[in-house]
């Protein structure tokens, strides 16, 4: 039993961690906590779903999410264009970010709900048999598929930003924009690449959200929490801390409800975060923590 | 024509104008100075060059209108090294050369880090610490290092000797000096008027946004007013 919710612990860590890092990663480049994260994800569970539905033939899951991660860089961009784009322009306080990014979180989910009922629509079944056994313990064949797939994206993304030039300049505008400029850094491309990543983590983590929970118009926003409070568990803008962080609260929430019940899970969160802020407030990482929403 | 041609050269911040039209011309090759004190405008004249701020007045370079974003002003060869010893602190040196050599393709830039190892050794030993923890004389190094990785046309040095020890002041002049050797145009803010006046072939007086004196490194050296009023001596 234990090796089996440590199993699940860390496949729900997993996701956790991909929300995380797409919080993490607009934290560090731009110094602002992005909550329409969440709405961006739930948006993205609903394109795979549909995608997954109507294409014919049903295509498999990896070509769903490619598509959706698409679909989630043309959003993300579009919405750094239309609402970030101006509040930069016009330099204004850090709170313009924190407001229109919570606003467009709650307005695309109170879109979705005029369209879709709360019920969750479950996305097509990816596998004949839902479980395969390793020794005695009972595994999931979804819980195994979101572990790789979330497992490979992280470190295709730790690799680009600790290994290649593009991340090297992002790391560097994330430190010091000013001097950043003087290296011939064009800080407009680093925010283009910044918004393209959190793009493709919210059309993945979408997905596979949508997979494990069934889509409704509330699963990103509810889910974005976690990630969240990952990220500040991990020290805002520390990806390392934030992946770090993702992975604990995915296996202390699964240990938790499993001794507790899933009634109390959520307060668990909060207790786990508030807890961490007061023995560690810089986070995991120790870096950026000051600057949290 | 001069490498780089300063005319009427306008900067405001706000509705405060810190720059009123001022005109400078840089050599090919040579050592300019800009010297004058606190708040008269020099690295406001720097940033202005690199496309840092907004500016009217015009700026050519090799005889073209000077682009005015910074990545570009970068990429054509025009590097500024910041006052203030602006390392990336979180990053290792070596991270912190390689950032210098962006605007590149990074062809050769093994040959460019060692380079800058053969003249900074000490950055060679340090090459995986943190920058943030050098002392303020590596730091000063670091980011001389980290501009000549870009190979510069022109290497615009804000008061790259502030705040360091003597000897350590010695040590960047020196480099400076062997900057200019190697051919490079340098254009050199600084308080320190005295020993920039000594390596510098021409020299700019900025005073309250405006040129009030220009000339030879040496004829701005024994002039009496320059010598009252930058260089701590008396009439
Ligand atoms: N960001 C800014 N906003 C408003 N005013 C500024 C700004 N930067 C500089 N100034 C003003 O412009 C004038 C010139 O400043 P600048 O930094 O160019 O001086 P400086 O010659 O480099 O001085 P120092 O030797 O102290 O570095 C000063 O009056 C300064 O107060
Ligand atoms: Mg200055």
């Amino acid at each position: 039993m234990f090796l089996q919710l440590l199993f699940n612990g860390i496949s729900l860590g997993a996701v956790y961690a991909l929300i995380a890092v797409g919080f993490a990663i607009v934290f560090s480049v731009l110094k602002f906590s992005n909550f329409a994260h969440g709405g961006m994800i739930s948006i993205c569970a609903y394109i795979g779903f549909f995608f997954q539905k109507t294409v014919k033939p049903t295509p498999p899951i990896w070509v769903t999410i490619l598509f959706t991660s698409l679909c989630g860089i043309v959003m993300s961009l579009f919405l750094d264009r239309i609402v970030y784009a101006s509040i930069r322009r016009n330099k204004s306080p850090k709170n313009y970010y924190f407001l229109s990014s919570l606003t467009i979180s709650i307005i695309i989910t109170a879109i979705l709900n005029v369209f879709f009922s709360k019920n969750p629509l479950a996305y097509p079944m990816l596998f004949s048999s839902t479980t395969f056994n390793v020794g005695n313990i009972r595994i999931s064949r979804m819980d195994t598929m979101i572990l790789i797939v979330s497992v490979v994206l992280l470190v295709l993304l730790i690799f680009l930003i600790d290994k290649t030039k593009v991340g090297l300049a992002m790391r560097a505008v994330s430190i010091d924009p000013e001097t950043s400029k003087l290296m011939g850094i064009n800080s407009n491309f680093i925010i283009l690449m910044t918004f393209s990543l959190a793009g493709i983590l919210a059309g993945v983590s979408g997905v596979l959200l949508g997979c494990k929970y069934g889509v409704f118009p509330d699963l990103g926003q509810s889910m974005m929490i976690k990630g969240f409070i990952a990220s500040v568990i991990g020290g805002l803008g520390s990806l390392g801390g934030a992946i770090a962080a993702a992975f604990l609260l995915g296996i202390i929430e699964m240990f938790w409800t499993y001794v507790m019940g899933s009634l109390s899970t959520p307060v668990m969160t909060f207790v786990v975060m508030l807890l961490f802020l007061f023995i560690r407030p810089q986070g995991i990482s120790g870096r950026f923590a000051k600057e949290k929403v | 024509m001069s490498l780089l041609e300063i005319r009427g050269l306008k900067v405001s911040y706000g509705y405060v104008e810190a720059l009123h039209g001022i005109d400078m011309d840089i050599e090919e090759g040579r050592v300019t100075a800009l010297i004058g004190s606190n708040g008269a405008g020099k690295s406001t004249t720097i940033k202005a060059i690199s496309g840092m701020i907004r500016h009217s007045g015009s700026i050519t370079f090799s005889g073209k209108e000077l682009p005015s974003s910074s990545n570009k002003v970068v990429k054509a060869g025009i590097i500024q090294i910041p006052e203030g010893r602006r390392v990336f602190a979180g990053l290792s040196v070596e991270e912190n050369l390689k950032l210098g050599a962006y605007s590149l393709d990074g062809k050769t830039i093994k040959e460019d880090l060692e380079r800058q190892y053969e003249l900074f050794p000490r950055l060679r030993e340090r090459s995986s610490q943190d920058a943030g923890t050098l002392s303020g004389g590596e730091q000063q190094m670091l980011v001389i290092a980290r501009g000549l990785m870009a190979h510069p046309k022109i290497l615009m040095l804000d008061e790259p000797s502030l705040g360091l020890a003597p000897i350590v002041v010695n040590e960047v002049f020196r480099i400076i000096e062997s900057i200019k050797g190697a051919g490079t145009t340098v254009l050199l803010v600084e308080q320190n008027a005295n020993t920039s006046l000594k390596i510098s072939d021409y020299a700019y007086v900025l005073e309250n946004g405006h040129i009030v004196k220009e000339g030879t490194g040496s004829s701005l050296l024994s002039d009496p007013a320059i010598a009252a009023a930058y260089l701590g001596k008396r009439e």
